[in-house]
């Protein structure tokens, strides 16, 4: 089977990040979220827009593991939800990662939860 | 690629001299070649005794500014905007200015103006500017939710109407305002001289004066309180809407991991967006050759850009959050383990 292959258009005169497009769908993927530092953040230690990416799911897997979620990457520029019960959903950002990982888990991603629950006790 | 449109946001409660303070804004030489959005026509309109009508509600003033009312939605009113200023039928302003009505919530504003697709490639958003009327000011900060968020996400505020105000409660309103926001420089409105560079035109998406910007948070931050705003439960209402605010800093003393960083914002901001009125400060990123500024109000976090260089001696890095009913505690105790565990 042949994947899609993501494939980098000429920027746009009018826009300043880059604009990919998937081969075979041809979805525009949208711009880059806040998140992304790579282009933006100089120095000799700034990582690539890959590596960066990579460590960005490492992470987040990292973090859902509890939730039995899973998430990778999709053609560089989306990103792939897996719940527990197998379903699946595209996603282009960090909020929508967590939007869905709360839609398959029926609970949200919270950070200040394990603080709460600590200062409630407390 | 040239310049994006600076977008400045001027918002304040019922009768708290937003369109005055415009008035006077538009005829300051620096400001010529301004477009201005209002939302509704309030008691004083602007100059229209100076104005040679365009068509519809869309009028050019003396000064060269063209004005117009919004109608119906936003974005579309600024993309109309700016259509006609490429095809050349409307002067080409320079920055665009937005009045909002007195109970509006400037957020849906900034959010127009930073992820319209089309917009954001052509403007950026300036300073949001709140005026804050000195007679029932310090009431309406008390009584009023609407009021406290235009406060906290204002980059400048401006105290109006103090020809008419008893001078000796004047500081506990600015203390008040500096409780809710205190990044943010509070100006007094001579009656005789306005600097309206430093209300419109210096702010932190300005190559030329971010430096300076970022500057003027840390002092200020360093040199004001971080206190509960002691509010009132309006007669009949709902207590929960009027949970204090409370701003607050975290200090970084380590170099951050950028990834780690923003994974922990993201799911801060999804999980507590709405009550995290503001968040901005100046980051040392684990690689990077300048500090990092990171700014955002609710969900709408600008992407990091960099400084040239630390603007003081201190070169420490510091956080500043403005909240609506969550402890500072639990975001420290959050941010700290969220680094320790995947740093």
């Amino acid at each position: 089977m042949t994947l899609p292959r993501a494939t980098r258009v000429p920027k746009a005169k009018a826009h300043r990040v880059a604009v990919f497009m998937c081969g075979v769908c041809g979805s525009l993927g949208g711009e880059e979220h806040w998140s992304s530092g790579a282009g933006r953040i100089q120095g000799d230690g700034a990582p690539t827009r890959r590596a960066e990416r990579a460590k960005r799911i490492r992470l987040i897997n990292r973090m859902l593991a509890a939730t039995r979620t899973t998430v990778t990457d999709w053609q560089g520029r989306f990103y792939l939800v897996a719940g527990p019960t197998g379903k699946q959903q595209v996603v282009d950002s960090l909020p929508h990662i967590w939007q869905a990982v709360q839609e398959m888990t029926g609970s949200s991603v919270d950070p200040l939860a394990q603080a709460e629950r600590l200062g409630a006790v407390a | 690629m040239n310049e994006r449109i600076p977008v400045n946001v001027l918002t304040g409660f019922l009768g708290s001299g937003k369109t005055s303070l415009l008035n006077r804004l538009l005829r300051d030489p620096l400001f010529h070649n301004c477009a201005v959005l209002i939302n509704e026509f309030g008691d004083i309109g602007i100059d229209h005794h100076l104005v040679d009508r365009i068509d519809g509600d869309m009028v050019l003033l003396q000064s060269g500014c063209i004005c117009c009312t919004i109608r119906g939605d936003l974005a579309t009113a600024i993309r109309d905007f700016y259509e006609r200023r490429e095809r050349g039928e409307i002067p080409a302003f320079v920055r665009l200015v937005i009045e909002t009505t007195g109970l509006a919530d400037p957020v849906p504003v900034l959010s127009t103006v930073m992820y319209d697709r089309v917009l954001q490639h052509h403007f950026r958003v300036g300073n949001v500017v709140t005026t804050v009327d000195a007679v029932n000011g310090a009431t309406n900060l008390g009584q009023y939710p609407e009021c406290q968020k235009q406060v906290a996400v204002a980059d400048r505020l401006v105290l109006t109407k103090l020809d008419i105000s008893d001078a000796a409660l004047l500081p506990d309103l600015q203390a008040q305002l500096a409780q809710v926001n205190p990044s943010a420089p509070c100006l007094s409105l001579d009656p005789v001289r306005l600097d309206a560079r430093a209300i419109l035109g210096a702010d932190v998406f300005d190559v030329a004066s971010k430096t300076e910007e970022v500057a003027q948070w840390l002092q200020s931050t360093r040199e004001r309180n971080y206190l509960a705003l002691p509010t009132a439960p309006r007669s009949g209402g709902d207590a929960n809407l009027h949970r204090d605010i409370l701003s607050f800093a975290l200090d970084m003393p380590e170099a951050l991991d950028w990834t780690v960083f923003s994974l922990w914002l993201s799911l801060l901001l999804h999980a507590h967006g709405e009550k995290i009125l503001r968040v901005k400060g100046l980051l040392n990123v684990e690689g990077a050759q300048a500090p990092v500024v990171v700014h955002g109000v609710q969900q709408l976090v600008h992407p990091p850009s960099h400084l040239d260089h630390w603007p003081t001696e201190d070169h420490s890095a510091r956080l500043v959050f403005i909240v609506r009913g969550l402890e500072p505690q639990h975001i420290q105790a959050s941010f700290s383990r969220f680094i320790h565990d995947y740093s």
